[in-house]
């Protein structure tokens, strides 16, 4: 019997992850998914092969039917759509993929722009009072740039942008059910 | 797998799960669907989207609970039968075998069906 490696395990994480698996399935599906791959690969398929296999299986579709039934069921907390995983991924890499850069470019472009503008003016004879602002505009325009870089190194560390799964607020939260209404 | 052998499948899944349970003292959810698949020579193949809401909830209904164990690296989640459940299953193959003995009778094949019917047959 062949058995995956820690690495194999993790990609079969890796790919649960990205089709928006709730965490608390995810142990019973990983142990699942590395079976079948396990049974496929003592038949002489390579892991490769096995993987595509199982990501063909294992799709966001079919992880997303069984996560609505089990909450149907109330044995998985509702989870809004807002909230979804594979939602909040996304989310998570435009706010660190986009907007950083963006912040980070305009905030270089009115530097530049300040200095400019200074230069201009001190070649028409305003040369104190402009120098002056701009000199006092320039360092704060600059302490603004590192303030917002520490800010997001905080961000990605301290991780306020977490995982739906593992912030508190998301611990099991039965499903409303219109039974409870009914029998009102 | 065929769309009226689904079709069987979804009444009977209980019953099937239950009995293989019964004849073990634990089970996993691969295990589950290797024994289905070894005793129906591949032609029933449960897949993790309809195994799993049914062994859920069955430990909802309390007729198992669950032991998790690491095996491999990897979290390994064990279903058994409650004595609520073995009495559940129990009761359940009794019900399953009376009802396919009545299916038997009730269900021969008309001798008018034994071959299949030629198109030319308008039926008037």
């Amino acid at each position: 019997m062949t058995y995956l490696t820690p690495q194999q395990t993790y990609c079969l994480r890796q790919h649960l992850r990205q089709v928006g698996t709730p965490e608390l399935l995810m142990d019973e599906l990983i142990d699942y998914l590395a079976c079948q791959a396990e049974e496929r690969m003592s038949h002489g398929l390579s892991f490769e092969q096995a993987l595509a296999m199982i990501r063909r299986e294992a799709t966001a579709l079919s992880v997303r039917h069984l996560q609505h039934t089990l909450i149907r069921q109330g044995a998985l907390p509702r989870t809004s759509f807002w909230r979804h995983p594979a939602r909040f991924t996304k989310r998570e890499k435009a706010a660190f993929g986009l907007i950083q850069p963006v912040r980070s470019t305009l905030l270089i472009g009115a530097f530049l722009s300040v200095m400019l503008t200074g230069w201009l003016l001190a070649s028409r004879g305003l040369a104190i009072p402009v120098g002056l602002v701009a000199s006092l505009l320039c360092p704060l325009l600059l302490l603004l740039f590192l303030q917002g870089l520490r800010h997001t190194r905080s961000h990605q560390r301290t991780s306020l942008v977490r995982h739906p799964a593992l912030r508190e607020e998301y611990v099991r939260r039965p499903a409303p059910r219109k039974r409870a209404l009914v029998t009102r | 797998m065929d769309s009226s052998t689904t079709e069987y499948l979804r009444g009977t899944l209980k019953t099937i799960v239950l009995g293989l349970l019964a004849e073990k003292d634990r089970m996993y959810g691969y295990e589950i669907t290797q024994a289905v698949k070894e005793r129906t020579r591949g032609e029933i193949v449960l897949t993790f989207g309809s195994l799993y809401p049914l062994l859920y909830k069955l430990e909802q209904e309390s007729l198992v609970r669950t032991e998790s164990e690491e095996v491999e690296g990897r979290l390994r989640k064990y279903y058994v039968l409650t004595l609520t459940g073995r009495q559940t299953a129990r009761q359940k193959l009794l019900d399953f075998t009376h009802f396919t003995q009545l299916m038997n009778r009730l269900m021969q094949l008309p001798l008018t069906l034994s071959t299949p019917p030629s198109p030319d047959a308008t039926g008037l």
